[in-house]
């Protein structure tokens, strides 16, 4: 009898396989490359109406994606189970700053029991008078580490109302039977995965590329909403972050940088695995194109901080008037004003042709060929794939220290402070100035990249971690999954 | 320094160490170890009072060409009591009031559900428009159906069907002006002497294409869902059950008396102007009522200054009405028509009222009761069935309408944003 092929739920949010990104690419590099397992993908998306962007291969399905803040109606049941403290629960165990992560999951598990009860229990007036209760208790807390939290009018309480509503359905959308869980963010696309976990004992792996929590923050500073806004949206990440680590068997960040992170968020070293992410190893790196030309690949979106990638290049450009920059990436949807912003900006500095926004490409490898030196100006990163690509082409980098960056771009660039321009622009200058110095440091990067973050290291990692969470299927006793922080 | 750092950056205290944490790392550069010990450290040790936070609720966008579309619905009312004698004259009044009477629910049914489904949404009309074969099929059923069954009769609803409906698809999708001037042209024509059927054909022939040839969009729109969508095409259908359900009424067989329709269509279409402002007005009365207080009732407001303004035009027009459309019956029952009419105008902006907050349940059942009264309702004088089957509906959809925009948190929390 042939052996059963292990079965794994890939849950993502956001991304794989409805919209290209990072993790998107991940994602699809290690379905695709790992044909021994069985992928179920379960996609925790906003209904947008368009089709998948990924045609999964024949040894991957895609389930019916769970469609948050859409008009959907839960499925209807003979028997109604309407239990309304849920909302209350939710409020204190998820916001509160020491909240109880078993509580939040057993109110999942309720939901899960009775998906039609959920909505039935946030109509009810009930839930609603118990909620405001719970979230008087949570923003009445007063710990030093925590801040005082915001006073909250009714129409911030009735926000966060409907998102706890919207985390309640995911908690209580079902999932198939499977052999191993991997929830590709410690955030909503844990939620399904936790509650398989806590009603099978399935073991869980996360993998983190960026920091839910982390970039969650970041998104409120940058937003500058209220107080209570941004006081709901940050304490409902680290809610949903702190459930997703109790229920991992393993998280497995993509740099050691997101490590620090993990372990400084409450989770147990023992847990963390870091698979560094990998790309396919290139040949022989062509040589540069002395054109004093900078390429930036990536996304117009204020985490990337183009405005510092575009006063650096017009510092840049005071003592390298020859050079040209190319940025490839188109805006992110939603950031429409801060693309606006940022071409007024190039208008502002008066950078004309000298800095040009070129709109996508379908061949980031080909431009990261045709560079002299590789910008990178994020103000958040997890591993980024636009180094790693430099890398693969023999292209020195240079880069801001920020996420596993530093980690990378060790010997192989320049890595300045975030938003510093100056100290950007002279890293360019110094780059741009001495070719020698800059085609050594691409050949560095080139080897550094064949010994650490090649893609048969990743996808091998991930295989031999499926392997290890999967081998206790079918009531075998598992082994113990080696991690190490 | 670092506290320095990070108040500069934020331009307050920060909220948390992890958000001094995030802050020290993104802009600083300060490794996530350190940054995390550095943002604990800052915070202080006793926490400071609580500060008031005000969720502001952004404006919505402004609703553009409505003085146009309301422009082009007067002009669709004139023209079609002026089509009554003509149409009257080639297929007979018995077969042009049961035209109407199948014509006028079946055209709010589509209206409302579609509304419902697609015309409600941002670019909904643009991506209904998508959906060409289906909207031509549909246009083909409803003429095809009718005329199969009911011979010119059938085919003058199934016409009329399409017009209503095609212009509803037009008017929202912004050809109004393209909707009222083919309109007006046909209704010239037919007025010259042109042959009514022939004129309705060719124009419900015209509009069907130009709703098929509207420009497709590139927007993703999720439509509405099909229960509710259904709800509201019912809700429709009921309202024009209660128009056409009171058979001692004779304005849907001559012109003049159903010019006396137009009052009541143009005080509901002013006093519902301001009513899509309803959900944001929820909203908005909740910003900075703290959670033990008790919100302002502002959209209880909007929904009086509605009927307000719906009743006071429908008065002034009515009046109006009364005195300059020709009379071809007593003063007394022209005034219970007209006040039917008006009736019914307040009946159709609690039923949108109620269908907007999700309680399309309770608006069947309304309008169900009132269709029932009116149906039973003894002819004893013309427009009484009306008047009694519109006020019942009033009576239980006013109170169902009202007590939810008194506790605006609990509507919105529990109701409108748990769909």
């Amino acid at each position: 009898m042939p052996e059963r092929r292990t079965r794994v739920l890939l849950t993502t949010e956001g991304t794989y396989p409805h919209e290209l990104g990072g993790v998107s690419s991940w994602c699809d590099l290690i379905v695709r490359e790992l044909t021994e397992f069985d992928w179920l993908v379960l996609p925790v998306i906003a209904p947008h109406g368009r089709p998948p962007l990924y045609e999964l291969p024949s040894h991957a399905r895609a389930l019916p994606p769970i469609e948050v803040w859409s008009e959907r109606r839960p499925r209807r049941e003979r028997r109604v189970r309407v239990e309304t403290d849920i909302p209350a629960v939710l409020a204190r165990e998820l916001l509160g700053w020491e909240g109880a992560t078993d509580a939040v999951v057993g109110a999942w598990l309720r939901c899960r029991r009775s998906p039609a009860g959920v909505r039935e229990a946030f109509r009810s007036r009930r839930a609603w008078a118990a909620y405001l209760e719970a979230l008087g208790e949570v923003l009445g807390e007063r710990i030093p580490e925590a801040g005082t939290p915001p006073e909250l009018d009714l129409v911030e309480a009735a926000e966060l109302y409907q998102t706890l509503y919207w985390i309640a359905r995911t908690a209580a959308a079902p999932t198939p039977a499977v052999d191993v869980l991997h929830a590709t963010a410690a955030g909503w696309s844990a939620i399904p995965a936790a509650v398989h976990r806590a009603l099978h004992g399935t073991p869980m792996v996360v993998t983190e590329h960026g920091v839910f929590v982390r970039e969650t923050y970041l998104a409120a500073v940058r937003r500058g909403e209220s107080a209570g806004r941004r006081f709901t949206a940050t304490r409902l990440a680290r809610g949903l972050t702190r459930v997703a680590y109790a229920s991992a068997d393993v998280v497995a960040p993509v740099t050691d940088a997101n490590a620090h992170w993990e372990t400084g968020l409450g989770l147990d070293p023992a847990k963390i695995l870091v698979v560094y992410n990998g790309l396919g190893h290139a040949g022989e790196p062509t040589p540069p194109p002395a054109r004093q030309r900078v390429v930036s690949v990536g996304r117009i979106d204020p985490l990337k901080d183009i405005h510092t990638m575009l006063r650096a290049a017009a510092a840049t450009l005071e003592l390298v008037p020859d050079a040209r920059f190319e940025h490839y990436g188109l805006v992110t949807p939603g950031e429409e004003a801060y693309g606006r912003s940022c071409e007024l900006l190039h208008q502002r500095l008066g950078l004309g042709d000298r800095f040009r926004f070129m709109g996508r490409t379908s061949d980031p490898l080909g431009v990261v060929r045709g560079a002299d030196v590789v910008l990178m100006t994020s103000i958040s990163e997890g591993l980024p794939m636009a180094i790693l690509e430099a890398m693969g082409e023999g292209r020195p980098v240079v880069a801001t220290a920020v996420g596993g960056v530093p980690d990378v771009v060790r010997g192989c660039g320049i890595v300045t402070a975030p938003v510093r321009e100056r100290e950007i622009a002279l890293a360019l200058t110094t780059l741009l100035r001495n070719p020698d110095l800059a085609a050594r440091l691409g050949r560095i990067g080139h080897r550094r990249l064949g010994r650490l973050f090649n893609q048969a290291a990743c996808v091998g990692g991930y295989r031999e971690l499926l392997h290890a969470a999967g081998a206790g299927r079918d009531g075998a006793s598992r082994p113990a999954l080696r991690v190490a922080a | 320094m670092s506290a320095a750092l990070v108040e500069a950056r934020l331009g307050r205290k920060p909220q948390d160490m992890l958000e001094a944490a995030v802050v020290l790392e993104a802009w600083a550069g300060i490794p996530p170890s350190r940054a995390l010990a550095s943002g604990r450290a800052l915070m202080p040790a006793s926490p400071d009072a609580s500060q008031p936070s005000t969720g502001r609720v952004a404006e919505p966008p402004p609703r553009r060409r409505f003085a146009l579309e309301a422009f082009a619905l007067g002009v669709s009312v004139v023209a079609t009591a002026l089509w009554a004698a003509p149409l009257r004259a080639t297929i007979g009044a018995e077969g042009l009031r049961d035209a109407l009477a199948i014509a006028l629910p079946l055209a709010l049914g589509l209206q409302w559900g579609l509304s419902s489904r697609y015309l409600s949404r941002t670019a909904g009309a643009a991506v209904l428009a998508g959906h060409r074969a289906a909207i031509a099929a549909g246009f083909t059923l409803l003429v095809a159906a009718p005329t199969c069954a009911l011979g010119a009769t059938g085919l003058v609803a199934g016409l009329l069907t399409v017009l209503w409906t095609g212009g509803t698809l037009l008017i929202r999708g912004g050809a109004a002006l393209v909707y009222a001037t083919a309109v007006t042209i046909a209704t010239a024509a037919v007025l010259d002497g042109a042959p009514a059927l022939i004129a309705l054909g060719v124009l419900a022939a015209t509009i069907a294409a130009v709703a098929l040839r509207r420009p497709r969009s590139t927007a993703r729109v999720t439509p509405g869902r099909w229960d509710r969508a259904l709800c509201a095409a019912a809700i429709g259908m009921l309202l024009g059950l209660l128009l056409v359900g009171d058979g001692s009424l004779g304005w849907i067989a001559t012109p003049g008396e159903a010019l006396l329709l137009v009052p009541s269509i143009v005080a509901g279409a002013w006093g519902s102007a301001r009513l899509w402002q309803l959900p944001h007005t929820l909203s908005a009365s909740l910003s900075g009522v703290r959670l033990t207080e008790r919100p302002g009732a502002l959209a209880l407001g909007i929904l009086g200054r509605a009927l307000a303004r719906t009743v006071a035009a429908a008065l002034t027009l009515s009046l109006l009405a009364a005195e300059l459309v020709p009379r071809s019956e007593s003063g007394a029952a022209r005034a219970v028509a007209l006040t039917g009419f008006g009736l019914l105008a307040v009946v159709t902006l609690l039923a949108s009222v109620l269908e907007s907050l999700g309680r399309g349940g309770w608006t069947l059942a309304a309008l169900g009761a009132g269709a029932t009264v009116e149906v039973l309702a003894p002819p004893s004088f013309s427009g009484g069935a009306l008047v009694a089957g519109a006020a019942v509906a009033i009576v239980l959809l006013l109170p169902a309408a009202i007590g939810p925009l008194r506790r605006p948190a609990v509507t919105l929390a529990t109701g409108v944003w748990i769909p």
